[in-house]
């Protein structure tokens, strides 16, 4: 079993799930820029489900792992299936086979029944009631990982200087007792290697002071990335001192690193169309059910502070939330990765 | 809406956040024919030129504001054939495409359109109201080359593919389809020149007032194999045409206005003489245009758009586009459009001078809508049907941009589909993911059911972008639309109501077209 050696420093991400408007450009970024090689087409290290909803793999959040009052807990393997996605189609069947209207694009590879972002705006309530937002979902580099633990032959470490989850590939064996015991099921099997791969926190990037490519990407300045225990960063700032941020599910136990800040949403309306001033749209119980018992906290405090701004007074929050500079995203990671010329063996 | 934004002051002032969206000029880009040589002298001369023209045209009435004149200046170039005499293809349509039945049935329509399409259409081209807009000559003269860039005709055509497949493509004795895409009207073409994405080629993003920025998109990876960069695919052509006139000996062609272009030299002609053959020389010459024009500050270069990536406008150059929205550029403010009317009490381009709400066109009394009115749709797709389809920009691509690309495809159902209310769904006993017919009046198509309680119940939403070989049969949501234009998009000689061209024109308007979903048996 792998040991669990704690970091000087941990980076954490921070997702405003009021600004994640679902476009999947944090998605894409990484998909094209980590798992574009054969046996990593159903992966996507980094997605983006509506909520509520059954996420990917499906119905993760039931599938175990992780622990319970420290004692790991176990988990499930989730199926090729359950991951869903990884389509390819016929085009050229469609485009060059003469076949005409008699064949359409359909998918010959991968999951019929799911996809990687299969339930987008569904949601739940009853129309005019209906909710959902948008949750993004990656590796939490976790301080008590419980796929490093779990792994048999230690091909799982945190790095010593920033606390992300690394995976040695010449070890890994592909046993998978990693993507078991890892209650958010971040961990995908690469079969043409024989292998498990995960985020690593776009790794060679942050050594080379380049932001991971989910947040430098994000269009809708929803992504921080930072050190938790650098006080002047937005990340520490919204975690620590505002806790406006909430990790997902942090009674599975692994202390995750990606925090959350969550979704507000408009009053219901009443059967007669006024306005159900004291009503929930997006019911406490379901945030409390994601992001735990302080979650009506963190709404407050966002609130409060909304009103501050309406009001003409200074926010902090606010201000970091709005992320006037985009820069302001990078926890120091700002360097431009196209001045870098990069290199497989790893030289900037 | 604009109605009520009028009437709570929420318009021409900082602050007020809506506004409508509209894309502006680059005027580097759109003069650079006309001002004939390179460098910038050229291009203030030819700005020199342009202000005194429109000074002449004041001569009437010097009462006429910038905006004013710029309008007037286009409709007249529209006239003149300076925009290349564009129709609006409405006129088209109507006479050789077989929507003139269509627009004609009463169930289609409004209850207070009064008399049929028509005499309409008929008196709208008698009062000489599209004159500049060449209303008649489709009813001469038959199309027989289809020439499109990016276009995908058989996708985008309201009212759908069958009626462009059955009347137009067997008059056709040539198709070309310019595009990055391998799109259905690809598929029914004779020739298909693959041209450079973006990335695979230098361009700018949409000049959208709403950045206020020339974004400058540099090439990133080389084409692959035969693509070519569409500047590229233009000149070729070019000069396949100057070549093949000399060998034929035809020396001039005569257009359908009656205008005579000299083939000789034209490679030449149209590139500077090789000046802007060269795509680097080409960008820079356009943006120290746009500089030239006001729209940049003075020393902007792709030089400069490169160490920025984007460079904020300063102005709005010459065109009507930029100049509506009636506002200056300053440098640190947020922009919003109309502050040269409410804070200058600059006039309003309208008939009355005012932000004008009340038409009085005898058409728009007659109809009741001298004022804006809600009016519930008309029951163009079948009045009797139970869904109103709707549709909207999806959010995965940029309209149809890469929509068949894998990757996008895997970020959602990966197959067309549709949005539906969960209890007409119950009600229909149709699953989540099945395929269903959509039908309308004019056509049908297949397509999956995903169902949300965030959708109106009675409603049906499928985005628009899927190309039509995405769906079972090759029918998309385009095919159920009955592509039906307003009589009142007919009204001219009215004041602010006046054929531009890209601007007041008919056009068809398919919103909640009325629908039956059935389950595939
Ligand atoms: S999210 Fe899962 S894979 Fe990532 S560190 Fe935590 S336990 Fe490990
Ligand atoms: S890129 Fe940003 S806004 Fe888009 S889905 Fe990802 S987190 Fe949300």
């Amino acid at each position: 079993m792998g040991t669990i050696t704690q970091s000087k420093r941990q980076l954490a991400w921070v997702f405003d799930l009021n600004k994640c408007i679902g476009c999947q450009t944090c998605s894409v970024a990484c998909k094209v820029l980590w798992q574009q090689d054969k046996g990593t087409e159903h992966m996507w290290w980094m997605t983006v489900n509506t909520q509520p909803g059954r996420g990917t793999p499906r119905d993760y959040e039931t599938m175990g792992g992780g622990y319970k009052d420290g004692v790991a807990t176990p988990g499930k393997l989730p199926s090729p299936e359950e991951f869903g996605g990884g389509w390819d189609y016929n085009y050229d069947e469609v485009l060059r086979s003469g076949k005409g209207r008699t064949a359409h694009l359909e998918k010959i590879a991968g999951s019929k029944t799911w996809g990687p972002n299969w339930d987008e705006d569904e949601g739940a309530g009853e129309f005019p009631n209906s909710y959902f937002f948008y949750l993004p979902r990656l590796c939490n580099h976790c301080t008590v990982p419980g796929c490093v633990e779990a792994c048999p032959n230690n091909a799982l470490s945190k790095d010593p200087e920033n606390g992300l989850v690394l995976r040695n590939e010449d070890v890994c064996q592909g046993a998978q007792m990693c993507a078991q015991a890892c209650p958010y099921k971040k961990i995908y099997f690469n079969p043409s290697l024989g292998i498990s791969q995960h985020c690593i926190g776009c790794f060679p990037r942050i050594e080379q002071g380049v932001a991971p490519a989910c947040v430098r990407q994000c269009p809708g300045r929803a992504a921080w990335i930072g050190f938790l225990d650098d006080d002047r960063g937005a990340v520490s700032k919204l975690v620590n001192k505002w806790k406006v941020a909430l990790p997902l599910h942090a009674e599975w136990g692994t202390k995750p690193n990606v925090f959350y800040v969550p979704p507000l949403a408009p009053v219901p309306l009443n059967p007669d169309g006024t306005f159900n001033e004291g009503g929930e749209r997006i019911p406490l119980s379901y945030l409390k059910s994601l992001f735990g018992e302080q979650v009506g906290g963190a709404v407050d405090t966002l609130k409060a502070e909304m009103d501050k701004r309406r009001r003409g007074e200074a926010s902090e929050v606010m201000d970091i939330l709005v992320m006037y500079k985009w820069e302001e995203a990078l926890g120091g990671f700002d360097r431009d990765p196209a001045e870098i010329v990069w290199s497989t063996n790893g030289a900037g | 809406m604009a109605l009520l934004l009028g009437l709570t002051g929420n318009w021409g002032k900082q602050g007020t956040g809506t506004r409508s969206w509209a894309i502006s000029g680059l005027d580097g880009g759109s003069f650079m024919r006309q001002k004939g040589r390179p460098g910038q002298d050229a291009a203030r001369e030819w700005v020199t030129n342009l202000a005194k023209a429109r000074r002449m045209l004041t001569a009437d009435d010097p009462t006429l504001t910038l905006e004013m004149v710029t309008y007037r200046a286009a409709q007249m170039a529209a006239e003149l054939g300076g925009l290349g005499r564009m129709i609006p293809p409405a006129f088209l349509w109507y006479y050789q495409y077989g929507y003139k039945e269509r627009w004609n049935n009463p169930d289609n329509n409004d209850p207070s359109m009064k008399r049929t399409f028509d005499e309409y259409l008929n008196e709208s081209i008698d009062r000489g109201w599209w004159d500049s807009g060449l209303a008649k000559t489709y009813r001469e003269v038959v199309p027989r080359v289809l020439f499109e860039a990016g276009g995908n005709m058989l996708r985008r055509q309201r009212g759908g593919q069958r009626l462009l497949l059955d009347k137009l493509w067997p008059d056709l004795k040539m198709i070309v389809s310019v595009d990055f895409r391998m799109n259905t009207t690809g598929m029914y073409s004779d020739y298909i020149l693959p041209a450079a994405q973006h990335y695979e080629k230098m361009g700018n993003s949409m000049p959208s007032v709403h950045h206020l920025n020339f974004v400058l998109i540099d090439q990133a990876v080389d084409p692959p194999e035969d693509v070519l960069n569409d500047y590229d695919i233009g000149i070729g052509l070019v000069r396949k045409i100057e070549e093949r006139a000399a060998a034929r000996e035809m020396l001039q062609f005569t257009d359908r206005n009656g205008v005579q272009h000299d083939l000789r030299d034209i490679t030449n002609k149209l590139s500077m003489d090789g000046f802007l053959l060269d795509e680097e020389r080409r960008m820079d010459e356009t943006i120290k245009d746009d500089a030239a024009y006001g729209i940049l500050p003075p020393d902007s270069s792709l030089d400069v758009a490169r160490q920025k990536g984007a460079i904020r406008w300063t102005g709005w150059g010459l065109v009507g586009h930029g100049l509506g929205q009636a506002s200056t550029i300053k440098p640190d403010e947020t922009h919003n459009p109309f502050r040269w009317h409410t804070e200058d009490k600059m006039p309003y381009p309208t008939l009355t001078r005012r932000a004008q709400f009340y038409i009085d066109h005898e058409w728009f009394l007659e109809a009741g809508e001298e004022f804006p009115v809600h009016k519930e749709p008309p029951g163009h797709g079948g009045p009797a049907r139970q869904f109103k389809m709707t549709s909207g920009h999806n959010r995965w691509s940029i309209h149809s941009m890469n929509m068949t690309n894998n990757i996008l495809l895997n970020t959602h159902r990966g197959e067309p589909f549709m949005f539906i209310n969960n209890r007409d769904a119950e009600a229909k006993g149709i699953e989540n993911g099945e395929w269903v017919r959509v039908i309308s009046d004019v056509g049908s198509m297949q397509i999956t059911a995903k169902i949300s309680p965030s959708v109106r119940p009675g409603q049906v939403i499928v985005y628009n972008g899927f190309e039509p070989y995405m769906h079972r049969e090759w029918y998309s949501q385009a095919d159920v639309e009955p592509g039906h234009v307003k009589w009142l998009g007919l009204v001219g000689g009215y004041g602010h109501l006046q054929y531009r061209p890209l601007q007041w024109q008919p056009v068809p308007a398919d919103r909640a077209v009325h629908v039956d979903v059935e389950k595939v048996s």
